[in-house]
């Protein structure tokens, strides 16, 4: 689904879409950072809160819209992991909603699908500091440029470079040896 | 064999339960309605910034007249760390200052505020001198970080703010961790 085009009127209609454009993004880059499944779902829902709250000083990036800021809330809720989530599900309860009851068999399918890779990634993005799991995921997982992820976390340029090489050489040697020592298989 | 890139660099993303998605856009529309905001309201958020700030001076003021008297002075303290579960992080010297709440995963706010309080220093969400956005998202770096110094607040959490070991006296609060 294609990301809202960008507007000063950022009513409920955009932010349908938006959620429904990225909310399985940010709540998989909230498990490859080793959030409980539970908590993801929570903290996915206060990401999108978050940015309904400041969105009269969000400015969408012209190229990649508004997946930098997700991603960079993301980061942020998962250093504030336990009071966001802990937030979210008052908020959520306080909601005049029937209690949703998954299908369960649905449900157990759908967290089976590439779980094992993921948490393969998971633990080889553990390996690193919280600035390079971020920028891996960021650049090499997302595709952003360097530029944008600087845009974004007001880093320089050449600051987000530097971090991406060495996160990828220490990931790709994690990788490798991974792959010898038969971790996670 | 497959290189890092190959083998997770087009991993699918893990979708979320269509009763998840339900209740999260009921969410955000109960924000939207909370604001009185069907259509954008740019700036209801401000205002509700501007509440937020209004109701912060206000305890500040009380804080300053309680602080005042010399008895006041004397019960200031005796505060004392009691509750760990949360801290404030302050963004001046001052009880009216705009502040965020923070808790941290092992659970010891007190111990562990200086460090967490200088994430929003170092992103600049807090800067001295600038007014602060309770709001702000402290996604930034390279931004100056000024002494901080924990004190103890009337509530019994602790509280980090900008200045040297003398502002918890000054501010008639405890010092933390108490001696």
């Amino acid at each position: 689904m294609e990301e809202p085009a960008a507007s000063r009127e950022y009513d409920s209609a955009y932010f349908d879409q938006l959620y429904r454009t990225h909310a399985s993004t940010v709540f998989t880059h909230l498990l490859q950072r080793r959030v409980s499944w539970s908590d993801a779902q929570d903290l996915t829902a206060e990401v999108f809160a978050i940015t309904w709250r400041r969105r009269a000083t969000i400015q969408p990036h012209p190229e990649a819209g508004m997946l930098p800021w997700l991603l960079a809330t993301a980061n942020y809720v998962i250093a504030d992991r336990h009071r966001m989530a802990a937030r979210s599900r008052r908020a959520l309860g306080r909601l005049a909603l029937p209690v949703p009851v998954p299908d369960i068999a649905e449900d157990i399918a759908d967290q089976a699908h590439d779980v094992a890779r993921l948490e393969r990634l998971a633990e080889l993005l553990a390996t690193l500091t919280t600035a390079e799991q971020e920028v891996i995921q960021y650049c090499t997982l997302r595709g952003l440029a360097p530029s944008v992820v600087a845009e974004t976390t007001g880093e320089p340029v050449g600051t987000v470079r530097s971090r991406l090489s060495r996160a990828l050489t220490k990931i790709r040697t994690a990788y490798a040896t991974q792959g010898r020592s038969g971790v996670g298989e | 064999m497959n290189t890092f890139e190959e083998e997770f660099g087009n991993l699918p993303d893990q979708q979320l339960p269509a009763a998840t998605q339900d209740l999260h856009l009921a969410y955000l529309h109960s924000l939207a309605e909370q604001e009185g905001a069907p259509g954008t309201g740019v700036g209801t958020g401000a205002g509700r910034r501007r509440r937020k700030r209004r109701w912060l001076f206000v305890a500040g003021a009380v804080a300053v007249l309680v602080g005042g008297g010399a008895a006041g002075a004397a019960a200031a303290g005796f505060f004392r760390v009691t509750d760990t579960s949360t801290g404030f992080c302050y963004s001046a010297d001052s009880l009216g200052a705009v502040r965020v709440e923070y808790a941290t995963a092992d659970g010891n706010a007190a111990e562990n505020g200086l460090d967490v309080c200088a994430v929003y220093w170092r992103s600049g969400a807090f800067r001295e001198g600038v007014p602060a956005d309770p709001d702000a998202v402290p996604t930034g770096q390279g931004h100056p970080v000024p002494p901080l110094t924990a004190c103890a607040l009337e509530t019994g959490q602790v509280g980090v703010f900008p200045g040297d070991a003398a502002v918890c006296g000054r501010l008639g609060l405890g010092e933390y961790p108490d001696h």
